[in-house]
């Protein structure tokens, strides 16, 4: 097996970037986020390889306290901007982080089409 | 058989009449057999109007030369009238002792009243000024089609045929490409095809028997740089400079689209090139669709996004998102008749405005236009340059006009577009070197692009303002006053990679007209016309208007007057006279056409006279 093709071995350390996470003490988005984080170590993909996609509301800050590619965009259209990278580099693992409002009203149109599309 | 230097034929009928083929028809064999030609389709919004009505009028006007031509021409020298419709839409732009073919079957009381003709125009003195021909085109299509085996209905669109067959004799055309083109596009319904090549032929040889009462014409070639050419219209070649420019830059590209008039051919075009290593996405909606692009930027493609103005509004919140983020997409407008649903098959100027300004906060980014069918493919190789080198949005303006006309395009050699040098990071970070995404070069202010993939340099970007260099998150005041200021000086300093502004005449003088975009067809004949006549006047198209060429101020100050003719009610002027002060005057039409070249001509004769 080729060196490019060999994952590392990871633990959650290695998904968390040096950024200082600011939800209200006692929010379920920690947890979320914890969760996720030891995921991606145990997803068998490169972190490089790895891209985290959000639109607005406090759970779409999560791009930036994970240390892969990552993308906080606007209200809504996550979704959209998923759909683009993942079509552009099918190889990536791409994730969406969105809220209530975020995926099904302002995103609830794009919501139901990435169903329909399942690019994944 | 007169020789003559150029000609002007309009084909006008009912939407369902077949105007846009036959006028294609006719296009693509002149050009074949060597005139210079300019097509302008207008055609009306309606899937379907009622037949026989002024709202379902479709005409298709084109110019063939063997002198150089810019536009499709002021006023047809000859007019097809498929009905009475046709002819009362377009009797008024049929120029003096020109030439009416009317097919004279369906000047009946039930079409004569849906024009609303309370009479028989036919022999009446509101002809007098035109030669009128009467053709009985629909009854003798029926005659020789007596014995063909097709139904009635499909013999009677075939008449369309029969117009372009008299026309073809009267200017020595060619039937074999259209012959060929018949053969070749309804493969396996060999009576249909039969069918409108005897149509097309007994349409000729009535010209032949009438030849005592209708003029013939010779159409020397034009003189053209010998090459390769083909015909193409302006969304086809902003198709094609797309693909041109993802190849010099060794990317894919990347196209997110939603359906709109008259944009959605580039999407169909590109759409039949994923051999070629195109992606095309139609998305749900307008947002999606340059979200996608967005997403593909970010991922590592050359990514556009195509749209007309509806579309552009619903995609500037994103389009502020990319200009932030400081990624490469190219956004193209087709401009149409606005605001809102407003003309959707006709051109307008109109979203110079919304392009230059059409988003909240300090957000500038750039913006070009093209000025012909065959421009379109240069300037879109342009925008991609340009968004894939300064990592920005670049919108390219082109309209309906241009978007669906077409002229002779000569293939360009492979040579003639050099390689794109993108932005992208090198394969590996240097040991122990942390990636910085907003870190600029000095001199162009631009950042690196790395993308999805690339070990070592995972970053996050986003729609937050950012730390200057680092680019994690900011709310720093003087931090953000800078980034403000880097994002506007990175665009700013784009003049110093861009040709300089032509000009076309002397570069001192008593008028100068500023044109931009697709109304160059027209300003160039107008002006040309009035330089040849001995007055000092001169000529700037252009294309590139944000930022503008580092030479444009030094041009403006040469002239005692500047005259700016825009399909709007004057975007460019406001901007031209708020930055430099020179008190242009406008000519603006918002008629749903390009301008008329005697319009510009009198306009600009008012300006001469009055200095």
């Amino acid at each position: 097996m080729n060196q490019k093709n060999q994952v590392p071995t990871y633990t959650k350390k290695d998904f968390v970037s040096n950024q200082e996470v600011r939800w209200c003490p006692g929010c379920g988005n920690y947890s979320i986020l914890n969760a996720i984080q030891t995921t991606l170590a145990k997803l068998g993909k490169r972190k490089e390889d790895i891209c985290c996609i959000s639109g607005i509301g406090c759970s779409s800050r999560s791009p930036y306290y994970i240390n892969t590619f990552g993308m906080h965009t606007i209200h809504g259209r996550a979704i959209g901007i998923a759909s683009g990278v993942k079509i552009q580099n099918p190889n990536l693992s791409v994730w969406i982080t969105t809220g209530d409002g975020d995926a099904l009203s302002i995103g609830g149109n794009h919501f139901i089409h990435a169903i329909r599309r399942n690019l994944n | 058989m007169r020789t003559i230097e150029n000609a002007i034929i309009r084909f006008s009928g009912d939407s369902g009449d077949g105007m846009q083929l036959v006028g294609t028809q006719f296009s693509n064999t002149s050009a074949a057999m060597g005139n210079d030609i300019s097509t302008f389709p207008d055609y009306p919004s309606d899937i379907r109007a009622p037949i026989g009505t002024i709202s379902g009028v479709s005409g298709f006007q084109v110019n063939i030369g063997s002198v150089p031509i810019y536009t499709p021409g002021d006023e047809p020298d000859i007019l097809v009238a498929m009905n009475p419709a046709a002819l009362k839409v377009n009797l008024d732009s049929v120029k003096k002792g020109g030439t009416i073919i009317v097919n004279i079957d369906t000047f009946d009381e039930i079409n004569l009243n849906k024009a609303g003709y309370t009479t028989n125009p036919i022999g009446t003195n509101l002809l007098k000024s035109y030669q009128i021909i009467e053709a009985p085109i629909t009854k003798q299509t029926l005659e020789i089609l007596k014995d063909s085996p097709i139904d009635q209905k499909t013999k009677l669109r075939c008449k369309n045929f029969y117009a372009l067959g008299i026309i073809y004799f009267m200017y020595g055309r060619d039937l074999d490409i259209t012959i060929n083109w018949l053969k070749n596009s309804a493969k396996g319904n060999n009576d249909t095809v039969e069918a409108n090549i005897k149509v097309l032929k007994a349409g000729r040889n009535f010209g032949e028997t009438l030849e005592a009462f209708i003029s013939t014409f010779k159409i020397e070639k034009a003189k053209i740089e010998p090459g390769r050419y083909r015909q193409i219209n302006g969304n086809t070649a902003v198709a094609y400079g797309l693909m041109q420019a993802a190849e010099a830059a060794g990317l894919n590209l990347f196209l997110g689209s939603y359906p709109i008039t008259p944009a959605t051919d580039i999407l169909h075009e590109l759409s039949k090139y994923k051999h070629l290593n195109v992606k095309t996405f139609q998305a749900e909606d307008e947002i999606c669709a340059v979200c996608s692009s967005i997403g593909a930027s970010y991922a590592g493609a050359l990514a556009a996004t195509t749209t007309s103005g509806p579309g552009l509004a619903l995609k500037s919140e994103a389009i502020g998102l990319a200009t932030i983020l400081e990624i490469p997409l190219v956004i193209v407008d087709v401009q149409r008749g606005g605001p809102s649903t407003g003309l959707p098959t006709k051109s307008e100027q109109s979203d110079l405005n919304i392009s230059m300004f059409g988003r909240h906060g300090e957000a500038p980014i750039v913006v070009l236009a093209a000025s012909s069918p065959k421009d379109c493919f240069h300037m879109a190789f342009e925008a991609a340059r340009i968004a894939l080198q300064h990592m920005t949005p670049v919108i390219l303006l082109t309209d309906g006009f241009i978007a669906n006309g077409a002229e002779p395009f000569k293939i360009p050699d492979k040579n003639q577009y050099n390689k794109i040098e993108t932005r992208l990071v090198k394969d590996k970070l240097a040991e122990g070197e942390k990636y910085l995404p907003y870190k600029r070069d000095p001199v162009t202010l631009v950042r690196s692009w790395a993308i999805p993939g690339m070990a070592g340099y995972e970053h996050r970007v986003g729609g937050l303002e950012k730390l200057n260099e680092i680019g994690t998150v900011s709310y720093d005041a003087q931090n953000h006053e800078l980034m403000s200021e880097l994002r506007a000086q990175k665009i700013a300093r784009i003049e110093n990679y861009i040709p300089l502004q032509e000009i076309e005449g002397e570069s001192s003088g008593d008028l100068l007209v500023l044109s931009w975009g697709g109304s160059y067809g027209s300003t160039h004949s107008a002006v040309k016309q009035l330089q040849l006549e001995g007055k000092r006047i001169s000529l700037v198209n252009l294309r590139y208007i944000n930022p503008f060429p580092k030479n444009l101020q030094e041009i403006l100050l040469g002239f005692r007057k500047i005259i700016i003719p825009e399909l709007n009610h004057g975007q460019l002027r406001a901007i031209i006279n708020a930055k430099f002060h020179c008190n242009a005057e406008g000519f603006n039409m918002l008629q749903c056409r390009p301008f008329k070249i005697h319009e510009l001509v009198n306009a600009f004769n008012n300006h001469l006279e009055r200095l």
